[in-house]
């Protein structure tokens, strides 16, 4: 099966991924923008069992954005890297934009743009959804 | 007009007197510091600039540019804030995403286009770079 590789920006957490990147939501929601500092997370959902950690100098720090829901992050350069909820314990979200540049993935939806900034032009034909996805 | 913003979490907060110029950044160390497709950054003069509350953390690398790049993020929630050059000390570079008033934000230019990845959703009618922005804005 196919695997992709990732790295936050100073290379402390490496991690591998096995598999199709499907199903990536762009959520714009509040908490998106301001964890990734940017228009919006790009976030793939992926079976537990598919994610592998290459490195880890001990640098990865989390942030409860919302109850059972934790943002991982590098904390030598601030890199996000991943959440997890306690509610879907069998997966992990990782953020795409920490996949090396050759990744391919499925995006399928933009989610939460009834919070997104008039700034973030959405000029793709895919579905949106004011909060959730369908 | 000032300008406020901050952190995920609320620990660290930040005013800046006036925004200037926006763009898009598609290199790859904008794409692993956010996480995301691109980083959406805005100038602000470092004399106007402020800490209002915390203490971000900090980062150095030289970017696709060669230019030393420090990049400051809560240490607390791992919110990107804002970046400062070696090559510019007059200037700020504040994650736009980070603002508490998004819609102040006009992004006139994208930047390192040749390094985004097949699945970024950008605008096709702003200017266009394939490496750093040169003398605009």
């Amino acid at each position: 099966m196919t695997a992709v590789s990732g790295q936050c920006l100073c290379g402390a957490f490496r991690f591998t991924v096995e598999g199709p990147l499907e199903n990536v939501r762009l959520c714009h929601c509040d908490f998106c923008r301001r964890g990734n500092g940017s228009a919006y997370s790009a976030n793939c959902r992926v079976p537990v069992e598919r994610f592998s950690v290459v490195r880890d100098d001990s640098a990865l720090r989390h942030f409860e954005s919302s109850p059972g829901a934790r943002r991982h992050f590098c904390g030598t350069c601030g890199s996000p890297v991943f959440a997890k909820v306690d509610g879907d314990p069998d997966h992990i979200r990782i953020r795409l934009g920490t996949l090396d540049r050759e990744a391919a993935a499925e995006i399928v939806a933009h989610v939460w743009v009834g919070s997104k900034a008039s700034r973030d032009l959405i000029s793709d034909d895919l579905p949106q959804f004011d909060e959730r996805a369908a | 007009m000032t300008a406020t913003g901050g952190c995920l979490c609320g620990t660290v907060t930040f005013e800046c007197d006036e925004l200037g110029a926006a763009g898009y950044c598609h290199c790859e160390d904008c794409r692993r510091c956010t996480g995301s497709a691109f980083n959406v950054s805005v100038r602000c003069a470092a004399s106007g600039f402020r800490i209002l509350s915390g203490e971000p953390a900090s980062f150095t690398k030289s970017g696709d540019s060669g230019c030393e790049l420090t990049r400051y993020f809560c240490q607390s929630c791992g919110s990107p804030l804002f970046t400062s050059s070696l090559r510019d000390p007059a200037v700020i570079y504040v994650k736009a995403g980070v603002l508490d008033d998004p819609e102040t934000v006009r992004p006139a230019l994208q930047a390192w286009t040749r390094s985004k990845v097949v699945w970024a959703n950008i605008p096709s009618d702003i200017e266009s770079f394939e490496e750093g922005r040169g003398s605009t804005a």
